[in-house]
C-alpha cells in the first residue's frame, strides 16, 4: 500500500469476527502495517500491544474494530504505554461494516478512512529541555520567607525580591527569620520578565542598579497592600485588606460602627450598671475568611472578658476549619460570647437609645430582633488587591476577587495559569497565618517537583505559526491561557513555546489570519471525523 | 436514479475532557443517534469556520459542548468558545438563517442525562425550523 500505511500501524481488534479469508484479504491490502489481535481489553493485552507498537517503531496507530463506548480511555492508555502522543492513536468502528453484506471491503474502506484521518497527524518529535536551577521568590513576607526557606532546604538556589527596605515592617521584616542562604534583594522590584517555565529571565531593579536573575520557576508571594498577617487582631482593618469596602453597611445609623472601631466605641460608652449587649456582625459584604474570622473571634472574646458586656456574634457561617480556630471558637463560647447564625443579611435600625438588629435566625427559622448598644459590622472586603502590575509582568490571570489563582478545578493550590509561576499567601487569597505558612511550604514542594528532575520532557506538538500569514496582531498572545505565545522577533511572527503550551488550540481558533495550526487538530483532521 | 438521500445528523463538537466522556458513559448510546460526535482537545478549538463548514455540508445543526465555566482544563477555552458560538449565531441571523442551528452548551463529564436532554432539545428546535428534519 501507500507510504501512509507503512508508518501507521493497524490493529484489527476484532479479528475473530472475520473469517480467515476475509482477514487475509484485509491483510493483503494493508501489508506489513497490520498487527492482528484477536481480543483486546485487558491491561496485560494493552501492555503487550504497546510493546509491539514500540518494537515496530510505529509513530501512529489505528485500532480497527473498537466499540465507540470506552474508546477514549483505551486509546489514551495505549498511547501512553506506547510512548506516543494521544492524538497519534486513533480508532475506527467496524460494526456497520460487519453488519453489512460486503463485510471485508466495507471494513477495509472504514480502515482506510481512519488511516486518512491519522495521516493528517504529523509524527511528533520529542525533546528534553534542561531546566535552569534557581527560584525567584517575589515578596519577603511570611509566605515568601517560608517558601524561600523551604526551597533552600530542598537544595534550590533562591533569590528573594522585597519591595520594602526590609528593615522592619509590621510582620518583623525579612531578616527576622533565617533565610538559610537565600539571596535577599531589598528595596527591589521586578521590572521585566522574559522566557518560559524552566528558563525565566527576570530583570530586577535594585537600589544599586538592574540585576538579571535567571531561574527555572517563580513564586509570587507579594501579599496585598495593607494586609499584615503577623500582627495581632487589634487592627482588624488590616485583616480587612486595606481599603475597606464598607459602602453597604448603614454606618449612618447611630451605634453602628465598622468592626475595627468597635473597641474604641465601647470605651466611649457612658458608664452605667448592668450588662450591656454589643453585636459583632460578620459576613456583611463578602464571606469572611479564616483570617478575618480569627480577628473577629479574638475581638469578641476580649470584649466579653471585660465583664460588663454581652457580645452577640452574628454570622452566616463560622469559618473555623483550622485547629487553632476551633479552639478559639470554643474559648469564645465558654467565655459567654453568644454566636448566632443568620440567613440573608440583618437589617440595622436605631431605636433611639439602642441599635436593633433584625435578622432571620438560621437555626430557629424565625425572625429575631436583638437590641444592642453598639453594633460592629465587619468591613471585610478584599477585592482586586493583588498587585496588578506584577500580574501583568508575569502574565498571571486574576480571579474574580482580584487574586492570583484562577478559580479553576484543574489548577492545584499554588499553581497559576502560567506554567512555572506559582503563588502563595495573601496574593492568592489566603489570609490566615498558619495556613499561609503551610501553603507556602506546599508551594515550595510543587516547585521542587517541577525542577528536581533537571529536565522537562517535551512533545513538540505545539501549534505551528505560518510566518507568511502572521500579521502580528497579537490575538494569540492575548488569548493563550498559559502565556505560551510570544513574538519571535527574528522571524517577525508569533511563535509558541512548547514548554508552556498545553495544546488546547485556542490560539489556532482565534487567529484572524488563520496562520496558526495545531498539528494534530488541523481543520481537515477535525472535519474528517464528520461523515 | 433516485438514490435514497442519507439524512445528515447534527454535528456535536465535544470537548474530550467533558462532553465526550459524558457521551461515552451513557448507558444507552441510542440516545445520541441524532448526533455525530466530533472530538476536540478543547471547545476553544471550535472555530467559526468549522461550525459553518458543517452547515455547508448539509448537516442540519451544530452543537458545541464544552466544560462548565471554571472547569475548563485550559481555563478559558469553553468561555472563548461560547463567545465565538454567539458571534456565529449573529452571523447566521444576519445571513437570514436561523441562529438556532448553532448552539453552545456546557456539560461536565458526569452529566450524561443532561447531554441527552441537550441533544433532544436541539432536535426539537431544529424540527421546528422549516427544512430541517432530524
Amino acid at each position: 500500500m501507500s507510504k501512509t500505511a507503512d508508518s501507521i500501524g493497524v490493529v484489527l481488534a476484532c479479528g475473530g469476527r472475520f473469517s480467515s479469508k476475509e482477514r487475509e484479504s484485509i491483510a493483503a491490502r494493508l501489508g506489513s502495517a497490520l498487527l492482528i489481535e484477536e481480543a483486546f481489553g485487558s491491561p496485560a493485552q494493552v501492555a503487550a500491544l504497546a510493546a509491539r507498537i514500540t518494537k515496530r517503531r510505529f509513530r501512529r496507530v489505528l485500532l480497527a474494530g473498537i466499540a465507540p463506548a470506552g474508546q477514549a480511555e483505551l486509546l489514551q492508555t495505549l498511547a501512553r504505554q506506547a510512548h506516543l502522543p494521544a492524538a497519534a492513536v486513533g480508532g475506527v468502528d467496524l460494526g456497520p461494516a460487519l453488519a453489512s453484506r460486503t463485510r471485508a471491503p466495507g471494513a477495509l474502506r472504514a480502515i482506510q478512512r481512519g488511516l486518512a484521518a491519522l495521516a493528517e497527524i504529523p509524527p511528533v518529535e520529542r525533546r528534553s529541555l534542561a531546566l535552569e536551577p534557581g527560584v525567584l521568590v517575589v515578596g519577603a513576607g511570611p509566605a515568601g520567607r517560608e517558601a524561600a526557606a523551604a526551597l533552600r532546604g530542598l537544595g534550590h538556589p533562591v533569590t528573594l525580591v522585597e519591595k520594602t527596605d526590609g528593615s522592619a515592617g509590621p510582620s518583623g521584616g525579612p531578616q527576622a527569620v533565617g533565610l538559610q542562604g537565600a539571596e535577599l534583594l531589598t528595596g527591589s522590584m521586578v521590572r521585566r520578565v522574559e522566557g518560559q517555565v524552566g528558563r525565566f529571565a527576570v530583570t530586577v531593579r535594585t537600589p544599586s542598579g538592574d540585576r538579571q536573575v535567571t531561574c527555572g520557576a517563580v513564586v509570587l508571594a507579594a501579599g496585598i497592600p495593607g494586609f499584615h498577617p503577623g500582627i495581632p487582631a487589634a487592627s482588624s482593618a488590616a485583616i480587612a485588606g486595606g481599603a475597606a469596602d464598607t459602602a453597604a453597611a448603614p454606618f449612618g445609623v447611630a451605634g453602628v460602627v465598622p468592626l475595627e472601631q468597635l473597641e474604641q466605641a465601647v470605651a466611649g460608652l457612658p458608664r452605667r450598671r448592668g450588662v450591656r449587649p454589643v453585636a459583632v456582625i460578620l459576613d456583611w459584604r463578602l464571606e469572611e475568611t479564616k483570617g478575618s474570622t480569627q480577628a473577629a473571634l479574638e475581638l469578641a472574646l476580649r470584649l466579653q472578658k471585660e465583664g460588663a458586656l454581652q457580645v452577640h456574634l452574628l454570622c452566616r457561617e463560622v469559618r473555623v476549619a483550622a485547629m487553632e480556630l476551633e479552639e478559639l471558637y470554643d474559648r469564645a463560647r465558654q467565655a459567654g460570647v453568644d454566636i448566632i447564625k443568620f440567613e440573608g443579611r440583618p437589617a440595622l435600625r436605631s431605636t433611639g437609645k439602642a441599635v436593633a438588629v433584625d435578622f432571620r435566625d438560621a437555626i430557629l427559622g424565625q425572625q429575631v430582633s436583638l437590641e444592642c448598644e453598639l453594633a460592629g459590622v465587619s468591613s471585610y472586603g478584599v477585592r482586586g488587591d493583588a498587585d496588578p502590575e506584577l500580574a501583568r509582568l508575569f502574565g498571571v490571570s486574576l480571579d474574580a476577587l482580584g487574586q492570583f489563582q484562577l478559580n479553576n478545578i484543574h489548577l492545584f493550590p499554588g499553581e497559576t495559569n502560567r506554567p512555572g509561576v506559582f503563588a502563595a499567601g495573601a496574593c492568592r487569597g489566603q489570609f490566615y497565618l498558619p495556613l499561609i505558612e503551610s501553603e507556602a511550604r506546599a508551594t515550595a514542594l510543587a516547585v521542587h517537583q517541577l525542577l528536581a528532575p533537571g529536565v522537562l520532557e517535551l512533545e513538540l506538538a505545539q501549534p505551528v505559526v505560518d510566518e507568511d500569514k502572521c500579521a502580528l496582531c497579537l490575538t494569540c498572545v492575548r488569548s493563550c491561557p498559559h502565556g505560551a505565545m510570544y513574538v519571535d522577533r527574528a522571524k517577525g511572527a508569533a511563535a509558541c513555546a512548547p514548554e508552556a503550551c498545553r495544546r488546547c488550540g485556542i490560539c489556532a481558533a482565534e487567529c484572524p489570519a488563520k496562520a496558526i495550526t495545531l498539528p494534530a487538530w488541523s481543520d481537515r483532521a477535525v472535519l474528517s471525523q464528520v461523515s | 436514479m433516485a438514490k435514497k438521500q442519507i439524512e445528515k445528523k447534527i454535528v456535536a463538537f465535544c470537548c474530550e475532557n467533558s462532553a465526550l466522556k459524558a457521551a461515552e458513559a451513557l448507558s444507552d448510546p441510542a440516545t445520541l443517534d441524532a448526533v455525530e460526535l466530533v472530538r476536540l482537545p478543547c471547545t476553544g478549538k471550535a472555530e467559526t469556520g468549522l461550525l459553518l463548514a458543517c452547515l455547508e455540508r448539509g448537516h442540519p445543526g451544530v452543537l458545541v459542548l464544552g466544560c462548565p465555566a471554571d472547569n475548563c482544563k485550559f481555563l478559558v477555552g469553553s468561555t472563548r468558545a461560547n463567545k465565538r458560538v454567539q458571534s456565529t449565531r449573529r452571523l447566521l441571523k444576519e445571513a437570514g438563517l436561523s441562529e438556532e442551528r448553532v448552539r453552545m452548551d456546557f456539560v461536565s463529564s458526569v452529566d450524561g442525562h443532561r447531554l441527552a436532554r441537550i441533544v433532544r432539545e436541539m432536535r426539537e428546535r431544529l424540527n421546528a425550523i422549516e427544512g430541517a428534519k432530524v
